[in-house]
């Protein structure tokens, strides 16, 4: 009869190669490890690029580097320039520069990012008032835009958008894109 | 004598005849069978599996149909041939998948034939299905190990066969939590070739969450799978954001953004069930402050950075 001795060679053999196949199985190596990328900062240079790109700049802002200027957030900054530094807008070279004075604002910035609020931010829209120059501003939802910026970031439905003060930029002699009118939003 | 008890006479007769005669015939059929079984045991312990199977086999057909014997010696000649293959091929090579399948099939047989009488037979069947249960087990990691593309469904189908076998050879054994493990392998084994794979691929993605959605499902409390899911989620979406540049329109940017939000929102349920299931865990009070930051939602973002700074706080004490 087929009472073959192998089998209990196997048997524990067998016995020893389940337990260390189930326990590696088991064992959770290499586990997905948390993104820490800054998402609001990527969404918010993705869009700055786009106002950059989309907008209809003055002739007398279509000379020398293309500048956006980025004031109170190192992270937006940071990303701005790994992922758009060396581009274009139109045959400018993209200049991305973090302001943390506002005396370096006035004379060279298309783009202007900021997170200042009361009197700074007064100081700075006065400082810039009448210069063509794109103000944009991201304050709480429950926050009304600033007076005198011309682009406000809002969260929507967990999404950022951003609103357009129309009156602003062409006080400011901007001629604002259709393609950044259209995809503004309204509160 | 009248001539109907004549023909009462005679049927009895004929019947008695055809009984013999059946009797005769099925004795013959039995010995006949007996000495198949026989040569074919000899010529397996030889290990010559082929010719066993040519005399065996046959049989399983007609005389030997419910002989365990004989079920169980062509089952014990697959399984040395399936054993030969992986020796000189490979255990997935077609002919030892299909000479395992065989093996396995006969030798659930021989044992369910010889289960009432309990013979040697059942026991010598439940130690081969036993050692062709592991080589089954054995592939599974095999194939999480050297994972390729698509192939998720073999190695599922490799473990199911476990479990199939396993379930003869003892009906209380629970392989749920290894089942939760391979699907948990194979949403991780996913993951990596989408990380290493050049160009994007929403198909692995999408068998990375489905593997671990059917780990959840199995087991309402593994923490792993659902934290892993979470991140998951969460990553695919920072990495279609990232994956926005100059070449972005407007447009783009918008859906893109929708896309991402959709799949932050995904990963917020089964990391908040992570939470659940061990609230001071600092890896997902961080996954809960990014995801809810990603979400714009401030408060909520503020209150799990506040409770993870609470945790390290009093781990530092």
């Amino acid at each position: 009869m087929l009472t073959l001795g192998i089998r209990n060679m196997y048997l524990l053999l067998f016995a020893v190669v389940i337990l260390l196949s189930t326990s590696w199985l088991q064992s959770d190596q290499g586990g997905p490890q948390l993104d820490e990328a800054n998402t609001i900062a990527i969404t918010k240079a993705s869009f700055l690029f786009q106002f950059a790109r989309s907008n209809d700049w003055p002739n007398d802002k279509k000379q020398g580097n293309f500048r956006i200027g980025i004031q109170g957030n190192t992270a937006l900054y940071l990303f701005l320039v790994e992922k758009y530094a060396g581009q274009t807008i139109g045959s400018q070279m993209l200049e991305v520069v973090e302001i943390s004075d506002s005396e370096q604002v006035v004379e060279f910035t298309h783009v202007l990012y900021t997170e200042s609020e009361g009197e700074q931010l007064i100081q700075l829209i006065n400082q810039t008032a009448d210069k063509p120059i794109m103000v944009v501003t991201s304050v709480d939802a429950d926050t009304a835009m600033p007076e005198g910026a011309v682009v406000n970031f809002v969260v929507q439905t967990s999404r950022i958008r951003y609103e357009l003060d129309m009156e602003n930029a062409l006080n400011r002699g901007l001629v604002v894109g259709n393609r950044i009118l259209s995809w503004a939003v309204t509160r | 004598m009248g001539s109907h008890e004549m023909k009462n006479y005679s049927s009895i007769i004929l019947l008695i005849w055809v009984f013999v005669l059946f009797s005769a015939q099925a004795n013959a059929q039995n010995v006949n069978s007996e000495s198949i079984v026989d040569a074919a045991i000899d010529l397996a312990e030889q290990e010559l599996f082929d010719e066993a199977l040519k005399m065996i086999e046959p049989a399983l057909l007609h005389e030997a149909k419910d002989d365990a014997r004989a079920w169980y010696v062509s089952g014990y000649s697959h399984k040395g041939k399936f054993k030969k293959e992986v020796f000189l091929v490979s255990s997935t090579s077609a002919l030892a998948l299909s000479e395992r399948e065989l093996a396995v099939s006969q030798l659930i047989k021989a044992y369910e034939i010889d289960a009432q009488s309990s013979t040697s037979i059942s026991e010598l069947s439940l130690d081969a299905l036993d050692y062709l249960s592991k080589t089954y087990m054995n592939d599974v990691v095999r194939g999480v190990r050297g994972f390729t593309r698509g192939m998720d469904d073999v190695i599922v189908g490799y473990f199911n066969e476990f479990v199939a076998i396993r379930s003869v050879i003892n009906q209380n054994e629970d392989w749920t939590r290894e089942e939760v493990e391979v699907e948990k392998n194979l949403a991780r084994a996913n993951r990596l070739l989408l990380e290493t794979t050049p160009t994007d691929s929403e198909e692995l993605f999408a068998r990375v969450v489905a593997h671990y959605y059917k780990a959840i499902e199995l087991d309402g409390e593994d923490y792993t799978a659902r934290y892993n899911l979470a991140i998951n989620l969460y990553n695919r979406g920072v990495s279609r954001l990232k994956s926005i540049d100059h070449t972005t329109a407007m447009f783009e940017l918008m859906e893109t953004q929708d896309a991402c939000i959709e799949l932050f929102d995904k990963a917020l349920q089964p990391m908040l069930a992570a939470h659940t299931m061990s609230p001071n865990r600092k890896e997902t009070l961080k996954g809960l402050t990014t995801i809810y930051n990603a979400l714009s939602n401030k408060e909520e973002s503020d209150k799990y950075k506040h409770a993870l700074d609470k945790v390290l706080k009093a781990e530092g004490e």
